[in-house]
C-alpha cells in the first residue's frame, strides 16, 4: 500500500465527493470504510438508487455504510470500532454530531467548495457565481459542530470568468478538492499533525439551499446580474421569465455591450438578434432557450419557431 | 422568563405571571389576513424594542397556548419568531426559544411528514412534509450570531415559523381543496363565535 499509510475513512455522496474518493483510491490509500447516503427514490418513475460514492465503492470492494442518522448510539460506535486516523467528509448530506467527528485521531476533515469563510453552507458554488464573485476555490477544513465553521488547513483560489458555468466550475473545484485533500493527507502522515487558521467569522457568507424560486429572472437586474444567475443557476433550479403564460427557461445569455439607451421597459425583446433590455442601462443577449414542453433551442430558431417576437415583453407571470 | 414560567406550574402559581402587569398579550391574527402572506422584513439591530416583542410574543404563545410564534402572527412585520416545545401540561420545564432574522442555512435530503397546526387557523391540523432535521442561524435574545439544529417536531416547529415570516402557511403545501375546506371552518367558528 502506497499513499499516506494513514487509516482514512470517507464519507460523501454526490459527483463532487466521488472525484475525491476516486482520486484517494487511486492513489493507493487506504480507505477502509465509505459512508454515503441512504439509496433514495429518483428521477423519472422514482426508482431507487445508490449515490454515486455508494456504487464506486462497492465496485472498490470498500465496506459502505448508510445509517439515516449519525445520532444513533449504535451507528455511532460502529463509525468508532472502524479505529480511524483520519476522516475525509465531502458533501455527505448529514450531520456529523461531536461523538463522530471525535471519533478518528485526527478528526474529521470537509472539503468545501468556497474560500470560506465566503458561502458556509449547501450551495456555496453556486453562490460564487450568482453574487458576481471573481474568484472562488476550496477550502479544507477541520470538521467542528457549527456548519462549516472549522478551521481551515488548506485553500486554493480559482478565477471566475464571465463564462464560467456552475457545473464545469463543480467540476473543477472537485478535481481541486480531490487534490488538496490528497495534499493534507500527506501532510498529516508527514507531520503527525496539521496547522490551522480560524476563520473569521465576521466575514463568513451563508449560501443556503437553492429554492426553485431563486430561477425567477428578474429583469430590472442588470445584464451582468442577469448572466451571472443563468451561468449558476443551470441546471438546477434552471432559469426562467414568462411570455404571456408561457414558461421561458433561460439557458444561455451573454451580456450585451452596445447598449443602446431606449424608452422600452426592462424584459422588452428588442430585436432578431435577442437583445433584451434589462435594468441600470444595460441589456443582453438571449442565445439559448426553452419554450415550455419544447427542446432546447437557438434564439433564433425560437423566433422562427413563433415562440418569441420582437416587441415581446419578458417578464413575470 | 424562565422562573416566571416555571411558578406558573406551580400550585401556588399566580393566575396571571408577574410581568403581565407591565405586559399584555398581542392578538393573534387569523385567516385570512394579508399579514399572513406578506414577507416579514429582516430587524437591524436587537434592542429593548425587540427583547421586549420577544417576551410579549412568548407570553402569547404560552397562553394561546401554541408552541412557536411568529411575528406575522400579531400583526408585525418583522423577522422574529419564539418556540417553545416544553409540554406544559406535563409540568415540563419551560425552554424558550427567541430567533431573531433566523434563516435555513443546511437542510437533510430526509424528509419527515408529522401534523402541524396554526394558531393563526385555530383547530384545524394537516399532515406536512419537510425536510427532516435543519441548521439555522439567527440572532439570539441578546443579539449575538447563533446557530441550531433541530429535528423531530422542533425542526418542523422552527421551519413552518419561518415560513411564517416569508408568507407561507402550512396550509400552502395542501391541496386546495383541503386548504378551502380548513378556511372555511375557519370561519363557520368566526361565526359562531367560538373564536
Amino acid at each position: 500500500m502506497s499513499g499516506s499509510g494513514l487509516r482514512i475513512g470517507f464519507m460523501g455522496t454526490p459527483d463532487f465527493a466521488l472525484v475525491a474518493l476516486k482520486a484517494l483510491v487511486e492513489a493507493g490509500e487506504n480507505v477502509v470504510c465509505v459512508y454515503s447516503q441512504p439509496p433514495r427514490p429518483k428521477g423519472r418513475g422514482h426508482n431507487v438508487q445508490k449515490s454515486p460514492v455508494h456504487d464506486y465503492a462497492e465496485s472498490c470492494g470498500i465496506p459502505v455504510f448508510t445509517p439515516k442518522t449519525l445520532k444513533d448510539p449504535i451507528a455511532q460506535a460502529e463509525f468508532d470500532s472502524h479505529d480511524l486516523d483520519v476522516c475525509i467528509v465531502a458533501a455527505y448530506g448529514l450531520i456529523l454530531p461531536e461523538a463522530v467527528l471525535n471519533a478518528p485521531k485526527y478528526g474529521c476533515l470537509n472539503i468545501h467548495g468556497s474560500l470560506l469563510p465566503r458561502w458556509r453552507g449547501a450551495a456555496p458554488i453556486q453562490y460564487a457565481i450568482w453574487k458576481g464573485d471573481t474568484e472562488t476555490g476550496v477550502t479544507i477544513m477541520q470538521m467542528e459542530k457549527g456548519l462549516d465553521t472549522g478551521p481551515m488547513i488548506l485553500k486554493k483560489s480559482l478565477p471566475i470568468t464571465v463564462e464560467t458555468t456552475a457545473a464545469q466550475l463543480h467540476d473543477e473545484l472537485a478535481e481541486t478538492g480531490a487534490d488538496l485533500s490528497l495534499q493534507a493527507l500527506n501532510l498529516l502522515a508527514k507531520n503527525g499533525q496539521l496547522n490551522s487558521e480560524k476563520q473569521n467569522d465576521d466575514a463568513s457568507t451563508y449560501a443556503p439551499m437553492l429554492k426553485k424560486s431563486d430561477g425567477i429572472v428578474n429583469w430590472n437586474d442588470s445584464a451582468v446580474q442577469i448572466s451571472a444567475q443563468v451561468r449558476a443557476l443551470n441546471p438546477w433550479p434552471g432559469v426562467w421569465t414568462y411570455v404571456g403564460d408561457m414558461r421561458l427557461k433561460i439557458l444561455a445569455v451573454r451580456v450585451g455591450t452596445d447598449a443602446k439607451a431606449t424608452d422600452k421597459a426592462a424584459g422588452t425583446l428588442i430585436d432578431k438578434s435577442g437583445l433584451v433590455i434589462c435594468g441600470q442601462d444595460s441589456a443582453l443577449y438571449i442565445e439559448r432557450i426553452q419554450p415550455e414542453g419544447k427542446k432546447p433551442m437557438d434564439v433564433a430558431a425560437a423566433i422562427n419557431g413563433g415562440y418569441i417576437a420582437p416587441g415581446d415583453a419578458l417578464g413575470a407571470d | 422568563m424562565m422562573n416566571i414560567y416555571t411558578q406558573r406550574q406551580g400550585l401556588t402559581a399566580p393566575e396571571k405571571p408577574i410581568i403581565s402587569i407591565s405586559m399584555s398579550n398581542y392578538d393573534i391574527i387569523l385567516v385570512p389576513d394579508p399579514v399572513l402572506k406578506t414577507e416579514a422584513k429582516q430587524v437591524q439591530t436587537v434592542g429593548t424594542d425587540i427583547q421586549k416583542q420577544l417576551d410579549r410574543m412568548l407570553q402569547t404563545m404560552y397562553d394561546a397556548p401554541g408552541i412557536g410564534l411568529a411575528a406575522n402572527q400579531v400583526g408585525l412585520l418583522n423577522r422574529v419568531i419564539v418556540m417553545d416545545l416544553a409540554d406544559r401540561e406535563e409540568g415540563e420545564h419551560a425552554d424558550p426559544w427567541f430567533m431573531v432574522n433566523p434563516e435555513v442555512i443546511w437542510e437533510s435530503e430526509e424528509m419527515s411528514v408529522m401534523q402541524e397546526g396554526c394558531l393563526s387557523i385555530p383547530q384545524q391540523f394537516a399532515d406536512v412534509e419537510r425536510p427532516a432535521q435543519v441548521r439555522v442561524k439567527y440572532l439570539d435574545y441578546d443579539g449575538k450570531q447563533a446557530e441550531m439544529e433541530a429535528s423531530g417536531l422542533l425542526s418542523h416547529c422552527v421551519q413552518h415559523e419561518i415560513d411564517h415570516l416569508n408568507g407561507v402557511l402550512f396550509t400552502d403545501y395542501l391541496t386546495s381543496l383541503k386548504r378551502n375546506m380548513m378556511l372555511k371552518k375557519v370561519d363557520k367558528l368566526k361565526k359562531q363565535g367560538l373564536l
